[in-house]
């Protein structure tokens, strides 16, 4: 205890444990005010999160909100940190003062033995009855003073989306934080790796805690089972998946157009309005071929960024990710990928750095690699920009067979390859790299439940938030940049060509031009590579300034039209095969390095990433020049 | 003139901005090796309190 004990006088910690998918981020985020990522299936939180909050009392107190498990036996990384971090074993991590046990009270049964497991731990426990709303609203009764008893354990019930049943919550640990100041609260862990004999003791025990606190419901809600017998039949259940992702597609590129338009002519008008009040000269060229052209480009893609967050937060609220996983389970089965390499993969539509870090749910090593290997050639929304402004400049605007957007339609065979691409590169792997058996997938299927808005809400403002700042901060920094290298040094006198030829970025985009030329690609594209390392989005951004330093018209974000007259189709193409493979994003690497401890995983990445990169858009440019499209 | 000043001061504003973690990685090494940092988690130097 003399460890504990100073840690006592300031903050003392409480660790959240329990399941997967029981709300423990919800209550980390009703408790501490935060704004982490819930949804609605398992494997959300795959590493510790801290906060801190006041109880009534004035009491500071630290929270943990830790990876969901279903006993202590972990069996996969971000299970180790839960195990590691409650039994005190966590590197650089005081053992947490008191454990608060989340549970879902509609499934009580796989948390008994849990609660059960950290009674061993010796640690002050308290059980946090999340979800209890829902419980009730099925008809299961469950006696909460008799639950207590018998566990030996405070229970309290929560509803922690609504912030329900926090303040009881609160008095607990204010009581608990009392205990712990005044007295070694703590008992002696006793807790072991468990026999087999041991945890079916501890299961019949679980049972018999059940049969006395709970009543099932006389009339079973019926609702899900109903959905799933048609949401998970292999035909039309898949049916359904394209169908959702088809329509998000469509609603990405048909539905923000309005929005798209207007922040186009706001920063239009912006520049109109500099270089009618500015004298002519560099201040004004940085502010509006730099800093409005650049950044502007980007900007414009917030509305399609907003309805795909949208579409994607409202089926995980609802419930439906796991059962898209179960869906796909065996033709990423047959690919060699895992079942649980579903949620890493959908993941990395947002972008590939949390799916990276979500295949820490993977126990197997090589199950693990191999989806940490393939997760970048999912299609990232830092992608969007880019196949947007693309498809936007080269397709035509109108409908196949009446209905369809024929610009959504390229947008879903983009994702679509995206995916393919990654099947099959998995697939190669596995059979030439790690070859072995895909272990078998188990996953509980959540409940279906109504989309909570304040989630959706803040979650979309979240992802929109995180766009907006990287365009202000690092994208706005490197388009100066790319304004100052395609500024200076000026045209010599007596020059002919365009003052951009000139400077170092034109000088930097000729001499690297022949190594891209067999792939299409001009020394504009070049420029804008280079920046685009970085992050893909930025290539978009440096387009905009390179072209606006270059040609000086008045609409300064009329990139996609400029684009239209300034590249054949056969490069625009070329340069979309790019994009699906390119491994141009220096901190998915870095995640990789992390997450893999060793440099040659990110290096072997980089290199097939861009192998692949380079011969689909040379064999892509030379198919569509043989058609005569170049 | 004086637009040229103000230009010169925002480049190097941004390029300050863009090499910032590697300007953060270095002084930190430094800091480390003068023992005026504390070290990562669970190493000797580290003084978290964990």
């Amino acid at each position: 205890m003399n460890a504990i004990a100073p840690v006592l006088q300031t903050a003392p910690r409480i660790a959240l444990v329990g399941n997967p998918n029981c709300g423990k981020t919800a209550l980390f985020n009703a408790l501490t005010g935060s704004r982490q990522k819930v949804a609605n299936y398992a494997g959300v939180t795959v590493e510790r999160k801290e906060g801190s909050f006041t109880t009534p009392e004035g009491r500071r107190i630290q929270v943990l909100d830790l990876p969901g498990t279903y006993s202590l036996r972990a069996r996969s990384p971000d299970e180790e940190v839960t195990r590691d971090v409650v039994l005190g074993r966590f590197k650089g991590e005081a053992e947490p003062d008191l454990l608060v046990c989340v549970a879902d009270a509609t499934n009580l049964r796989l948390v008994l033995r849990l609660v059960l497991e950290l009674k061993q731990v010796g640690r002050p426990l308290l059980l946090a009855l999340n979800m209890f709303d829902i419980a009730r609203h099925r008809g299961i009764e469950i006696d909460i003073a008799r639950l207590s008893a018998e566990l030996g354990v405070p229970v309290v019930p929560t509803v922690a989306v609504r912030k329900a049943g926090t303040v009881d919550l609160l008095k607990h640990i204010d009581t608990a934080a009392v205990e712990l100041a005044d007295a070694a609260t703590a008992g002696a862990n006793t807790w072991h790796e468990p026999s087999a004999e041991e945890v079916r003791a501890t299961h019949r025990e679980a049972d018999r805690i059940i049969k006395l606190a709970v009543r099932p419901p006389t009339k079973p809600d019926t609702w899900t089972t109903r959905l799933d017998t048609v949401l998970l039949n292999p035909v039309a259940g898949l049916l359904i998946l394209l169908t959702v992702l088809f329509f998000m597609f469509q609603a990405v590129f048909t539905w923000a157009q309005p929005a798209m338009d207007g922040i186009k002519a706001g920063f239009d008008a912006l520049a109109a309005w500099i270089n009618g009040a500015m004298p002519d000269g560099i201040l004004r060229s940085l502010i509006t071929d730099g800093v409005i052209a650049g950044v502007g480009s980007i900007v414009v893609f917030l509305p399609q960024i907003v309805i795909l967050f949208t579409f994607i937060i409202l089926l995980e609220d609802f419930g439906y990710m796991p059962r898209a996983a179960f869906l796909m389970d065996k033709i990423m089965g047959g690919a060699g990928l895992h079942g649980r390499a579903f949620i890493p993969l959908l993941s990395s539509f947002a972008c590939a750095i949390p799916g990276i870090m979500a295949t820490r749910v993977i126990d197997n090593r090589r199950d693990r690699l191999a989806t940490i290997m393939v997760a970048p050639l999912m299609t990232c929304s830092a992608r969007i920009p880019v196949y947007t402004l693309i498809i936007s400049a080269f397709v035509p605007d109108r409908t196949v067979g009446g209905v369809f957007a024929l610009q959504g339609l390229v947008m879903f065979g983009l994702y679509a390859a995206g995916i393919l691409s990654a099947l099959l590169v998995a697939f190669v792997m596995r059979r030439l790299v790690w070859r072995g058996t895909v272990e078998p997938f188990l996953m509980e299927l959540p409940a279906y439940k109504v989309p909570d808005a304040k989630n959706l809400v803040m979650g979309v403002w979240t992802r929109a938030k995180a766009f907006l700042q990287r365009a202000g901060t690092t994208i706005l920094s490197i388009m100066i940049l790319i304004w100052f290298l395609s500024s200076f040094p000026g045209a010599p006198a007596g020059a002919t060509d365009p003052a951009i030829d000139y400077s170092i970025a034109g000088m930097v985009g000729h001499w690297l031009q022949p190594l891209v030329a067999p792939i299409g690609f001009n020394w504009q594209i070049t420029v804008a590579l280079i920046p685009g390392m970085a992050a893909r989005e930025v290539a978009v951004a440096a387009l905009g300034t390179v072209y606006a330093v270059g040609g000086g018209e008045e609409n300064v974000t009329a990139l996609m039209d400029t684009l239209g007259h300034s590249w054949s189709l056969a490069t625009a193409l070329s340069l979309l095969a790019w994009y699906v493979f390119a491994p141009q994003c220096a901190s998915t690497l870095g995640v990789v390095r992390r997450e893999t401890n060793s440099l040659k995983w990110p290096l072997i990445m980089f290199g097939y990433m861009l192998t692949l990169a380079y011969l689909a858009s040379f064999a892509t440019y030379h198919i569509a020049a043989s058609l005569g499209w170049a | 003139m004086i637009q040229q000043a103000i230009v010169g001061v925002i480049v190097v504003a941004a390029l300050a901005w863009v090499l910032r973690p590697t300007i953060r990685r270095v002084l930190r090494r430094r800091q480390l090796a003068a023992g005026k940092a504390p070290g990562p988690c669970g190493s000797d130097s580290c003084n978290c309190g964990g």
